[in-house]
């Protein structure tokens, strides 16, 4: 089993960490555990009860949702330094999407439930963790409305002009 | 600081007039984007150009268009245009056959600035049809490696079946003195990439900001959110340059179409280093 010593210095070297002191690693590392999956493996799955977050050391993960007529649609990629599962933060939450790993993948795993307790007896480090997912989710619905903005999408006037060229 | 300058082949009085040239290829990129590679009539030299530049080129009657240069600049018998068929113009562009004929005039604007970012790492930011114009840079770098730190390619394209240039995509990712990362913003099941904005590969990447070169050619809001995150990232307004569109015609800056504030796309652009632009480029409507 990984020790709490061991694992400190792996966070500290983590941007999500930068910031918090050695002790709060401490406290974070004790509900902490290193993780890996192989590629296709299902990490999470739509409207399970959501109690872990997942820091990704290594590989990829796909976070997606079925679409009935579509089947799995992937809505994101995850790579290293990403944060998957965020649902613990609100109450009776179940995770919104599935994810997946597309290749070998490895994390950190976070016990949600027992990290809200802590942030409850440390509230500095409860405050740095929760302006450090406040972050995580800022980002997400930044790049979440450029996706909708569809910044690529063709003008209404245009169509396929191969069309055009079988006249 | 990198300043723009360099020998820019410029049109001169004589390149207001169109010169013929003939179909060669003509290449499906994706539904609505196409690749020309044009020879010229007379069987002589093509025009040469910088990476960056682009030609006017002619629908015949719809009118004409600014089309940037899409392929390298040492192909001395051909000039490779990458289309995206959105307007009558490109429309009929999009009917040519080879053995056909077209009218261009060019070369026109402000080039990337390639000489300018040799010791430099260099970052190039793509979005959509904004691959094309950044192509001759990426050939150019490769073909002068040596004068180059270490070279990075962001690109996005709206779904898997938009992405541009798929082969040689391929042969780029598996160099190894390059780094070519591609990311749709919506994806299908067979995709196993990347899926997001492009903005989000440039927050995961390692920089060396201060010797970064970053240029950047996509939508225009594509453009803005690229630039905040490189600024974000600690890469300088002066080292990072954006290719800006706007209604092109003359091509020399006397028609007025393309004025953008005090500038003239066509003739001080389409390459801007940003703190150029940068009280302009956010405003609306102008």
């Amino acid at each position: 089993m990984t020790s709490v010593q061991t694992l400190t210095p792996q966070m500290l070297a983590l941007p999500f960490f930068a910031g918090f002191g050695r002790d709060d690693l401490q406290v974070l590392a004790k509900h902490c555990r290193p993780m890996s999956w192989p590629a296709e493996f299902e990490v999470i799955r739509e409207g399970q009860v959501a109690t872990e977050s997942f820091l990704v050391l290594d590989g990829r993960i796909q976070v997606q949702t079925n679409v009935p007529g579509r089947g799995e649609v992937t809505l994101q990629t995850l790579l290293r330094g990403d944060i998957l599962g965020w649902s613990w933060l609100t109450p009776n939450a179940s995770y919104s999407f599935s994810a997946r790993t597309i290749q070998p993948t490895s994390a950190l795993g976070f016990d949600g439930t027992t990290l809200l307790r802590e942030c409850e007896h440390h509230p500095r480090m409860g405050y740095l963790l929760m302006r450090r997912f406040a972050l995580v989710m800022s980002d997400r619905l930044r790049h979440t409305r450029l996706q909708l903005l569809d910044l690529y999408a063709p003008p209404r006037t245009s169509g396929s002009f191969q069309a055009l060229r079988k006249r | 600081m990198i300043s723009l300058g360099g020998a820019a082949p410029m049109a001169s009085d004589s390149a207001l007039v169109p010169t013929p040239y003939v179909v060669k290829r003509f290449v499906c990129e994706n539904v609505d984007t196409f690749t020309l590679t044009l020879a010229p009539s007379s069987g002589g030299d093509a025009l040469r150009f910088a990476p960056g530049q682009f030609n006017m080129l002619y629908g015949f009657p719809a009118g004409d268009v600014p089309i940037s240069v899409s392929g390298p600049t040492w192909r001395k018998d051909v000039l490779i245009h990458t289309i995206r068929a959105v307007g009558p113009v490109t429309k009929t562009l999009a009917q040519l056959q080879r053995g056909d004929s077209v009218l261009l005039r060019g070369p026109f604007g402000v080039p990337w600035p390639v000489e300018q970012a040799e010791r430099h790492d260099v970052l190039l930011v793509a979005g959509g049809i904004g691959l094309a114009p950044l192509r001759p840079v990426l050939y150019h770098v490769l073909k002068h490696r040596r004068r180059y730190r270490s070279l990075t390619v962001l690109y996005g394209a709206r779904t898997p079946s938009d992405i541009l240039f798929r082969q040689e995509i391929a042969k780029w990712q598996a160099r190894t003195d390059m780094r070519f990362e591609v990311t749709v913003d919506r994806s299908d099941a067979d995709w196993h990439g990347h899926v997001g904005v492009v903005t989000q590969l440039l927050d995961r990447i390692e920089l060396d900001p201060l010797r970064t070169c970053a240029m950047v050619c996509g939508p225009e809001v594509m453009m803005h959110f690229a630039r905040l995150a490189l600024s974000q990232r600690g890469v300088p307004s002066s080292q990072i340059y954006l290719s800006m569109e706007r209604n092109m015609k003359c091509g020399v800056g006397s028609c007025g179409h393309c004025q953008l504030g005090p500038f003239f796309i066509c003739k001080d652009g389409p390459v801007f280093e940003y703190p150029r632009i940068a009280s302009v480029f956010s405003v609306k409507e102008l």
